[in-house]
Formats: structure tokens, sequence, C-alpha cells
């Protein structure tokens, strides 16, 4: 199957592009049928009908297991945290009392509480995605541009550049921790050379989150990489070439063929590395374990995890979530409108 | 091919290929030189993977399945950096062996709060039950820390497979009466004849778990907070090592010539500190302060106020911040944090801070890590200071176990048995003298095994000293709230935002803890029937 055999491929709906083959037959069928009479077209279309039906049923059978998974474990969580943001719980979970909405106006403020940690938590949490994930991906686009460079060990150093992307984020957190703990003294020259009053990077307010954004931005990297440089390897060789014939340079060839054409992949690493962001909890709760100096690192996800395990604040946690779950959807809608025009796609 | 279907097989080009990068990276990573081999199939599960992350994340629910592993792994890593920390102890690692269970006897789950030494410690005392009788077989089940045992028990609330006994801390105590899923040791008590054990307890360790007359649940291990010094750093500077400041001033005046400075640098803290709120409550009772009202929910009425921002816990908190303005010591973050223990534990044993404030639970790895630093520290313990006119008086902390409505009569009657077993004076001494926390029965104090110990560490008789000499009051039973076991967050974020000086003054800083506090206290009270 693809797009040539199809005599309007506009008329295509999106999703029949992502369908099985039968369909696409299917598809075939209807042009000629507009120059057939009338009771032909009628037939012809409860037939249609029938096998889209059929396919249907297919479908649902193939994509059962999954489906029973996602169910299980991902809509109904999902629907039931949409449910219980609106309820009291008692500790066990179980809901007491309706809320309204006051948990959502808590959070936003808007209930004249003066309570502004949680919008707070929200902004932290953006400040998170700001230090990471531009940086991130910088440094990864940098690394893999010099891991293409023909140079005989090369191997050696895409696997060092690579290495981080075996180590999970609890254990690199458990590194990191050694690294910043002041009794290892492994960062008091940066504690002394900004001249901090607290006794450690990860203990006062102005470093706090750049220390752990640094330490996620190491531990991302070298999947940011492996990524990155796939990108870079499937850009076709012969552009290359025909720009040296055309005597450009190393910096102009990477500015006018390996970046724009490296758009698409950077899309999607943007978008996965800032939802990714947005859902860090692990080195947050092993590097610092509460809302850190001055709730400087009291990311969204954090929030989330006092108000359900400390607080028992089923209702509320599930709230955050819902509110969470917003922020990234409403960011990823941006990305995706404001990005994607600028993407080349080959 | 038109410009727009061009356009569209494109982009699933570009989904295939970003998601096949991710499957081949492994390859990648071996090979070092290869050409990213793309399927459909992996684009679509990469694509679909990512989306689902979005999804799942946001969902209380599976957040917190995921959170809940994090903490675990958090826990290790305390304990990781711990060890890897110059002084800190090295607890052993491997859980002590268990004994297995003799056929034909009923089998008794009991969830404990205990990791490294304390859990083997306690696994030896379950051996020995299990041994020394084949009606009932006790199964421990270990998790990371206290927190981590409470949220399980809550989440076990739901799915109803409960354990049999369970080790809960202190400030857990009012949500395991709400739960309703407990039996109160009263009622064994009194069916099984045995007022004695009660009447042996240690004072302040029953009233601490007698609410309103009820005695809920059998205290295991208990701790009283207590000053530590460097007797060395005593002598060194003219200070008598063998009378250690006992008053906030008094402690001020010491560390004013304890303290050693490289420039505007400490190098040796005259008084190092985290902020723990445990601390702040101890001061409560120290100056007969009322942490909640009425009676710190003692005298039948549930607590619906939280107090802990008025005169005392504000003199403690000024405390505090004068020894950083005079320079005299350091705060090494929130207690809860993953580095204050261990740095401030190596600090001591290293010799770079004179006096601190810590649990006595923690006496024999301090005794130990400074015998270790070789730096010639001499653990010396005294009385948690107090203010100059303040009556005195401390808060036991620890924790007991419970039995829960779990199983049938049998079984929780094999739960008592076990129970009774370990509040015998024997398990108490062995427990104690290999520990650090009290008996919790006055009779363990005549075994050898308890008189040796004391006479080794002479320093723990401080320790039991100020807790013999606390009056029994409601301010010194401590308090018991249903939200207890979440409120150290916002005490300690309050003591921080002063240190730091986000809070003009300790009273805005508490009142700003007590009102969040409350409203969490009313909502809790709300919900239950």
């Amino acid at each position: 199957m693809s797009a040539v055999d199809r005599p309007d491929s506009k008329s295509a709906q999106p999703f029949d592009a992502a369908m099985s083959t039968q369909t696409d037959e299917v598809v075939t069928i209807t042009p000629s049928s507009q120059t057939t009479s009338p009771d032909e077209t009628f037939s012809n279309s409860t037939y249609i009908r029938r096998r889209r039906w059929q396919n249907f049923g297919w479908a649902l059978l193939y994509m059962a297991p999954a489906l029973i998974i996602f169910a299980a474990f991902t809509f109904w969580p999902f629907f039931q945290s949409i449910y219980l943001s609106f309820f009291v719980t008692d500790q066990a979970g179980q809901t007491v009392r309706f809320n309204d909405v006051q948990y959502y106006s808590r959070i936003l403020n808007l209930d004249g509480s003066g309570r502004t940690e949680y919008l707070q938590s929200i902004w932290v949490t953006i400040e998170f995605s700001l230090m990471v994930v531009p940086l991130g991906i910088v440094v990864s686009v940098a690394l893999a541009v010099l891991a293409t460079a023909k140079v005989k060990i090369i191997g050696v150093f895409r696997t060092i550049f690579t290495s981080s992307v075996a180590i999970s984020v609890a254990s690199a957190s458990v590194i990191w921790a050694l690294i910043y703990n002041p009794s290892v003294k492994a960062t008091q020259w940066l504690v002394d050379a900004l001249h901090l009053k607290s006794q450690g990077l990860l203990l006062d307010a102005s470093t706090a989150l750049p220390s752990v954004a640094f330490m996620t931005i190491w531990t991302s990297l070298g999947f940011n990489f492996i990524i990155t440089l796939s990108g870079i390897q499937a850009i076709p060789q012969d552009l290359y070439e025909s720009s040296k014939i055309d005597g450009a340079n190393g910096w102009n060839s990477f500015r006018f063929i390996t970046l724009p054409l490296l758009t698409p992949t950077l899309l999607f690493l943007f978008i996965i590395s800032t939802i990714s962001c947005f859902q860090a909890f692990t080195q947050f709760n092993v590097l610092i374990a509460n809302e850190g100096p001055d709730g400087s690192t009291n990311v969204m996800v954090y929030q989330l995890f006092t108000a359900f395990f400390k607080d028992t604040r089923y209702g509320f946690a599930s709230a955050i979530a819902v509110v969470l779950f917003l922020v990234v959807l409403v960011l990823t809608l941006i990305q995706y409108r404001l990005l994607d025009r600028k993407v080349h796609y080959q | 091919m038109s410009e727009e279907s061009k356009k569209r097989l494109s982009r699933r080009r570009f989904v295939t290929l970003t998601g096949g990068a991710l499957v081949a990276s492994g390859i990648l990573a071996a090979c070092g030189d290869n050409t990213a081999t793309t399927a459909p199939a992996a684009a679509t599960t990469a694509a679909g993977s990512a989306t689902t992350a979005a999804g799942s994340a946001t969902t209380a629910a599976a957040g917190a399945t995921t959170a809940a592993a994090t903490t675990a792994a958090a826990g290790a890593t305390t304990a990781a950096a711990g060890a890897t920390t110059a002084a800190a102890p090295a607890p052993t690692a491997t859980p002590y062996p268990t004994v297995a269970q003799a056929a034909g006897s009923t089998k008794i789950v009991f969830w404990h709060g205990f990791t490294g030494f304390n859990a083997g410690i306690l696994q030896q005392i379950v051996n020995k039950y299990n041994t020394t009788q084949q009606k009932y077989y006790v199964q421990t089940v270990a998790n990371s820390n206290y927190d981590d045992t409470i949220a399980k028990f809550r989440t076990a609330l739901a799915g109803g497979d409960l354990p049999n006994v369970v080790q809960i801390y202190d400030i857990g105590t009012q949500a395991m009466i709400d739960t309703k899923k407990i039996i109160p040791v009263s009622d064994f008590i009194a069916k099984d004849n045995q007022q004695a054990i009660v009447d042996d307890i240690e004072p302040a360790v029953a009233s601490y778990y007698t609410v309103n007359k009820v005695l809920y649940s059998m205290p295991l291990n208990s701790s009283t907070p207590v000053m530590y010094y460097n007797k060395a750093a005593f002598k060194e500077v003219g200070l008598d090592p063998d009378k250690p400041p006992t008053t906030f001033s008094a402690v001020m005046d010491a560390a004013k010539k304890l303290v050693k400075k490289d420039g505007d640098k400490i190098t040796r803290g005259g008084v190092d500190f985290s902020l723990y709120g445990w601390i702040l409550e101890q001061e409560h009772a120290e100056q007969g302060a009322l942490l909640a009202e009425p009676d710190n929910g003692r005298s039948g009425t549930r607590a619906n106020k939280l107090v802990f921002n008025g005169e005392a816990g504000q003199t403690y908190l000024n405390f505090l911040k004068s020894i950083l303005d005079n320079g005299l010591g350091r705060s090494w973050g929130r207690h809860s944090g993953t580095t204050a223990n261990t740095t401030i534990a190596s600090n001591f044993a290293t010799g770079q801070t004179a006096m601190t404030f810590e649990s006595i639970a923690t006496l024999r790895s301090f005794i130990s890590s400074a015998a270790s630093s070789g730096k010639g520290v001499d653990v010396g313990v005294a009385p948690l200071p107090k203010p100059d006119n303040a009556p005195g008086g401390v808060i036991i902390g620890g924790a007991s176990i419970w039995i829960t409505t779990q199983g049938d009569a049998n079984t929780q009657a094999g739960a008592w048995d076990f129970v009774k077993f370990t509040a015998q004076p024997e398990q108490q001494s062995f427990f104690a003298s290999n520990t650090g926390y009290y008996p919790t029965r006055k009779a363990a104090y005549n075994l050898q095994e308890m008189k040796d110990a004391l006479a080794k560490y002479p320093q723990f008789q401080v320790a039991i000293d100020q807790l013999h000499n606390t009056k029994a009051s409601p301010a010194t039973a401590g308090a018991v709230f249903g939200s207890f076991s979440g409120s150290r967050q916002n005490v300690e974020a309050a003591m921080d935002n002063f240190m730091t000086g986000k809070a003009s003054s300790a009273k805005a800083a508490l009142d700003d803890a007590a009102n969040k506090e409350n409203d969490r206290l009313t909502e809790y009270n709300s919900t239950v029937k």
C-alpha cells in the first residue's frame, strides 16, 4: 500500500492512512464508484459500511490485549482521579463528601485563602523545565555532531556519551546526592565561590533547583544523545556531498543541512523532555526529600506526592494531578502549534 | 505524489525514525556505528508509550505507585549515603536470617519499619518467639521506614489485606485509632489478665500510647531527644566536660568558646542542628506548653486546633536563629531532607561539631563512628537544653505495635501472644541494650544484660534520668491528632523560612505553618465519623 496507488489522496481521511491494507483497498474503490449508477453506489456503500464494521471488530480484537491493560491501568485511574478531585476522602481513600471545585480554587488561589504555594509549584515546575530542556537539547546536539566525526575510536566516545541512559534516575540521584552532600565536600568549592550562606548547594534556595536541573540534564543526556545522533545519521550523505561541492564549510553545512533536517527529531525531543520534566519526581525525592529550601524545589509532582502519601488527601492529590495533566496538555499543544511550522520534513 | 501526501508520509517517517531510534539505541550504544533500522511497529509503540506517560503521571493513583517505588529507593539512598560518608555507621545490609515455619502453626504477619541493624535485632526477637513455641509463626515484612509503613497500611485499608500486627510510629497513633481496623491491646490485657504488664510499663511511655484511658497499642521501641557533645572539645577550651550546659543561654555561652572559624567560615560548629519538627515539639513539653487544643487531644475530646505557633515555639526558633546570627553554629537544613542526618552525624564523629541535638536511639552509632573516625571525639550526652526558666520535661518518641482486626479469633489471639512476648522484660532488655532505645518495661533494668549495657554506655543513663524526671501532664504526654503524620513537613518548612530570612519573624513563620496545619486538621476531623 502506498499513497501513490490512490487516485486522489486528498479525499482520504487521515486515519485511513494509518489503517490496514484492507481499508485502503476499499478507499480505492470509492472514486471509481462515482462514475457508476446510483443503484450500484447504494449497494457499494452498504458493503463499505459492513466492511468497516467488520474491520473495526477485527481491529478491536487485535488491540484488545493493549486496550485492556490501558483501560485498567491508565484510563480507569485517570477518570477515577477526575472523579476523586471533587471529593473529600478519609485516610483509606473512601469518598466522604462532595467538595465541589474547592480543591481547584485552592490550587489556583481563587478562594481568597492567600495560599500561593500551589501556583508557586506550577511556576517552579516550569522553571525547572526551562533549565533542563533547552540546555539538555543543545548539549546533546553538540555531542551528537562531535560523535559523527570520522575518527578511529569514535565508537568508544559514542558509548561514553550514551552511558547515562543505562543509569536509572534513582541510581543517578544517589550518585548526585553524594556529590552534593556537604560532608563529601565535592562541591564545597562552588559553595565558597558563590558565597552561599547555606552549607550546601541543595540547602540554598538560589542553587537547589539549578543543582537538581544539572543532575537531570546529565541523566537525560544519554537518551537525548541517542535520538539526536540517529536523527543526524538519517540525513542523506549526498546532501553533505553536494554542499561540499558548493563550497560550504562545516558551520554552513550544520546550519543549513543538519539543523533543518534534524528539526523533526528536535521537536520530538523537545516535547518528550518537557513532559518528563513536568513528571520529574525521583530526583527531587532522593536529593531533597521535601519542598526544598524556601520551597524552591517544590515541583507539582512533589506536591502531589505529599498530598497523597503524607497528608492522605486523595481528593486534593487528584485535583493536583488533573491540573498537572491540563498544564502538560496545554503546553504540548502550544509546542506543536508553534514549532510544527518550523519543522522541516524531508 | 501530491505535496500533501508526501508530507503526511514523511511525518510518519519522522515518527518511525525517532521511535525506531529508541529501540535501536541499545544496539547503537554497543556497536558505535550503525544505521537506525526502523520498523513501523516500533514507531507506534514509541509514540504510544509517550502519550501514555503523559496520561499515567497525571492520575493520582498511577503516580502514587511510582512514588511508592521511588520512596523505597530514596530510603535505600539515605542508607547508602550514610554508609559512604566517612563517619556514618555501616548497618548490616543483609536481612537477618529467618527460621522456617513449623508445620501446623498459625501464621501471623507482622509489618515493621526498621531497616539495617535495627531490623536484624527485631528479627532475632521474632526468631526467638518462633523457636520457643510452635503454635504461631510470625512472618516479618520490612518496610523502608515508618512513613512507608503507615502509607502501606492505609493503602491496605482499601484493599483489605491488612497485616495482623503492625509497627506504627508515635505520631500515627490517632490516625490508627481512626482506621477502626485495630483492636486496642487494652481489650486483650483485660481478657488475658495481664494488667501487671501495663503497671510495669515506663509511665511516660504508657501515657503516650494511652488515649482517653485506653491503651491502644503496645510500645515496642521508645526514645527521647538529648544533646550530644564532644567532651574532648569541652576540655580543649576549658569547659568542664562533666557539666554540660542545660539551658539555651548556657548553650550559647559554651558555643562561643567551642566555635572555630577560618575567616568567616565555621570549621567547628559550637552547636550544629537540623530543622527538626520533633525537637520543636519537645521544646513545647520542656516549657509545659500544648501543641494542640484541648489538652493535646488526650482528654476524650478530639484535638481540633493546633497551637504550636505560641511563645514556646517562638522561643525555640529564636534560639536557633541567634546561633546562626552570632556565628556560633550551622544549620544543616531540614531533618526530613536526605543530607541533614548523615552530615551532622559525620561532622560530630569527626570533631567538626561540638554540640548537637538528636535522639538517644542514635547513641550507639554516634559512639562507634566517633571511635572509628580516630579524631579523638569523646561522646557525651546531656539532657535536651531548655529555656532558662522552663520547668523541663520531654515527650517520648519511637513506635508501638498494633493488633488489627485481620484474621479469625485464633489469629488475633496469636497476634496478642506475640505482642505480649515482645513486651516481656527479657525482649525489651535485649532490644534496648543492642540499639539505644529505652526498655519500655521498668523490670528490664533489673536484668543483667541491661545493667551491663548501662555500665558500658553510661551516657544512656542521662537519657533515662531525663525521662524519669519528666512530670506527667498533657504537655509531656505529647499531642495526638489525626493529621499528625504529615504535619512536620509544614513545621520544618516554617523553621527553614525563618532561618533563611524569608519569614520576618518566628511568629510569622509558625503562624503560617499553624494555619496550613489547622486547615488540614479540620478537613481530617470532618472525614472521621
